[in-house]
C-alpha cells in the first residue's frame, strides 16, 4: 500500500524535477558569490576582531587561575610533606636519644652492681679462706691432742693392767702404729 | 601503637593529595577531541577524491582539445591522467586517515 | 505538490544589478545573512560572559575554540595557527549553514546555503588560492616542487601532470563533497516529508501509515545532524592539510 502511495507521489513530482537542479542555474551564481563574500567577510571580521580574542582571554584567565591554584595547592602539599618529614626526623632523634640514655643508665647500674658483687665475693672468699685455715689448724691441734691423750690413756691402761711402766714416747709410738694399722 | 597508626594514615592522605594534584594538572592539558570517523563519511570522502580527479582531468582535456582542435585525443589522455590523479588523491586521503587514528 | 528540489530554488527578493551583473538580494542571500547573524550572535554571547566557571554558551564557544585550535595544530603544526581566525570562521560558517538548513519547515522552508555548488566552490576556491599564495610566499618557486616527487626523471613526465591534476582537483573534491552531502540529505528529507503529508491527508488507514516515513524522517534527521557536523569538520581539516602542504611542502611536521 505504501509502495502504491510512493508511486503516485513520484509520478506527480517527476515533471518538476526534470527542470534540472536549481544549483546549476548559472544566472544565480554572481549574486550568490557576491553575497557570500559580503556575509562571510563580515563574519570573519566580527569573529577575528571581537569574539575570538574574548574567548582567548577567557581561556587564558582560566588557565592562569587554575595554574595558580594548582601551584598554591602544590606548595601547601609540599609544606605538609616537609612538616611530616621534620616531625619524623625529630621523633627518630628523640627516640635515639632516649635509647642512648637508657643504655647508659643500664650500663652504669650494672657496672656498679658488678663491682659491689665482686667486692662482696672477694670478702666472702677471704672470710671463707680464714675460716677454713682456722678449721684446719683446729683439726691438727685436735689431732695431736687426741694422740697425746690416747697415748696417756694407753699408758694408764697398760700400767693398770700389767703394772708396767711405759714412757709416754713408747705410748705415742704404739698409738701411731695402731692408727696406721687401722688405716 | 595508636599514634603511629594515625601517622601512617596522615602519610597516606598526603600521598593521595599528591596523586590528585598530579591528575588535576594533567586534566587541564590533554584533551584530544577527534570527531568519530563514520564509515559513510570515509566512503564519501574517498569517492569525491576520485571523482574530482577525473572531473578535473576530463575538463582540462576538453578545454585543451577545444583550444588546439585536437578532439578527442587530449580529452582521452587527460581523462586517464585524471583517473590516475584521482587514485593518488584516494591513496593520500586514506594515508591521512590512517595516520590520524593512532594519534587520536 | 512541492518538488523536493523546490527548497533549493533561488528567488530574488531585492533585485540589484551592477554593471550588467545580477547581484540581487535573494532568499539565498537572506539565509547567508541569517547564518552569519546566528553564528556571530551565538559565539559572541558565549564569549561575553567570561566567567571562571563557564556558562553553557560560554563553554560551547570555548570548546569550539579549543577544538579548532587542536585540529589546526595536529594537521598543520603550530605555524598553521596563524590561519586560526580564518579556519574558525570557515568551520563555523559551514557548520551553522548546515545546521540551520535542518530546521523543520514551519511556515517557510529553511534554505541550506551550503547545498549550492556556487557557495561551496567559492569557499573551496578561496582556500585553494590561499594555499597557493601561502606556498609561494613561504617557499617562492620552490613551492612547485610539491608537484615533483623524488623519482627518476622519466617518471616525472608522467607524474607531474598527475600531481598537477591532483592538486587542481582539490577545490572540486572539497566543494562537491559538501554540496553533494547537503543536496542528498535535504532531498531525502523533503521526499520523506512529502510522503508524510500525502499519507496523512489521504485519510483512513493510509493516514495511519504516515507514521513510517515520519520515523524515517527522524532517523535521517539524526544522521543529517551528524553529517552537518562531519562535513564542516572535513572541510576545515582538509583546509588545514592543504595549508600544511603549502607551509611544509612534503615533509611531515
Amino acid at each position: 500500500m505504501a509502495a502504491a502511495a510512493q508511486e503516485t507521489i513520484e509520478g506527480t513530482a517527476e515533471p518538476a524535477e526534470s527542470a534540472g537542479l536549481p544549483q546549476m542555474n548559472v544566472e544565480t551564481f554572481p549574486s550568490q558569490i557576491f553575497w557570500l563574500v559580503v556575509t562571510f567577510g563580515l563574519l570573519f571580521v566580527v569573529l577575528s576582531k571581537m569574539t575570538l580574542p574574548r574567548i582567548a582571554a577567557s581561556l587564558a584567565d582560566r588557565k592562569q587561575r587554575i595554574e595558580g591554584d594548582l601551584g598554591a595547592a602544590e606548595a601547601a602539599r609540599q609544606g605538609a610533606a616537609d612538616a611530616q618529614t621534620a616531625y619524623k626526623t625529630a621523633l627518630a632523634q628523640a627516640r635515639g636519644r632516649a635509647n642512648n640514655l637508657a643504655d647508659e643508665n643500664r650500663k652504669r647500674v650494672t657496672g656498679e652492681i658488678d663491682k659491689l658483687k665482686a667486692t662482696a665475693d672477694a670478702q666472702a672468699q677471704s672470710a671463707m679462706a680464714t675460716a677454713e685455715q682456722r678449721i684446719a689448724a683446729e683439726r691438727t691441734k685436735a689431732k695431736t691432742h687426741i694422740r697425746s691423750s690416747a697415748a696417756e690413756a694407753a699408758a694408764d691402761i697398760v700400767e693398770r693392767l700389767i703394772g708396767a711402766k711405759i714412757t709416754s714416747d713408747e705410748a705415742v709410738k704404739a698409738v701411731d702404729a695402731a692408727e696406721t694399722k687401722r688405716g | 601503637m595508636a599514634p603511629d597508626n594515625s601517622d601512617d594514615s596522615k602519610a597516606q592522605r598526603l600521598a593521595e593529595l599528591e596523586q590528585r594534584l598530579k591528575e588535576a594538572r594533567g586534566r587541564g592539558e590533554v584533551r584530544h577531541t577527534e570527531s568519530p570517523p563514520s564509515s559513510m563519511g570515509i566512503a564519501f570522502r574517498l569517492v569525491s577524491e576520485l571523482l574530482a580527479g577525473v572531473i578535473v582531468g576530463g575538463a582540462i582535456g576538453w578545454g585543451l582539445d577545444a583550444f588546439f582542435g585536437t578532439a578527442p585525443i587530449l580529452l582521452i589522455v587527460m581523462f586517464l591522467v585524471g583517473v590516475a590523479a584521482g587514485f593518488f588523491n584516494v591513496i593520500r586521503a586514506a594515508r591521512e586517515m590512517n595516520e590520524k587514528r593512532p594519534k587520536g | 505538490m512541492a518538488s523536493p528540489m523546490e527548497q533549493f530554488e533561488v528567488h530574488p527578493i531585492i533585485p540589484i544589478e551592477v554593471g550588467g551583473l545580477d547581484i540581487s538580494f535573494t532568499n539565498a542571500s537572506l539565509w547567508m545573512v541569517i547564518v552569519v547573524a546566528v553564528t556571530a550572535l551565538f559565539l559572541t554571547m558565549g564569549a561575553s560572559s567570561r566567567r571562571l566557571v563557564p556558562t553553557r554558551m560560554q563553554s560551547i564557544a570555548e570548546l569550539s575554540y579549543v577544538f579548532i585550535a587542536d585540529m589546526i595544530r595536529s594537521a598543520a603544526g603550530t605555524e598553521g595557527l596563524k590561519f586560526f581566525p580564518f579556519i574558525f570562521t570557515l568551520f563555523m560558517f559551514v557548520l551553522f549553514a548546515n545546521l540551520i538548513g535542518l530546521l523543520p519547515p514551519i511556515g517557510f522552508h529553511p534554505f541550506t546555503v551550503t547545498s549550492h555548488i556556487a557557495v561551496t566552490f567559492s569557499l573551496a576556491f578561496f582556500v585553494f588560492l590561499m594555499v597557493i599564495f601561502v606556498g609561494l610566499w613561504r617557499h617562492g618557486l620552490g613551492f612547485f616542487s610539491l608537484f615533483a616527487p623524488k623519482v627518476p626523471f622519466v617518471m616525472l613526465i608522467i607524474l607531474i601532470p598527475i600531481e598537477v591534476v591532483s592538486f587542481l582537483s582539490r577545490p572540486i573534491s572539497l566543494s562537491v563533497r559538501l554540496f553533494a552531502n547537503m543536496l542528498a540529505g535535504h532531498t531525502m528529507l523533503a521526499v520523506f516529508g512529502t510522503f508524510v503529508v500525502a499519507l496523512a491527508s489521504a485519510g483512513g488507514a493510509l493516514s495511519f501509515l504516515s507514521i513510517a516515513p515520519l520515523l524515517a524522517i527522524t532517523a535521517v534527521s539524526a544522521l543529517e545532524f551528524l553529517i552537518a557536523f562531519l562535513q564542516a569538520y572535513v572541510f576545515a581539516i582538509l583546509t588545514c592539510i592543504y595549508l600544511n602542504d603549502a607551509l611544509h611542502l612534503h615533509e611531515h611536521h
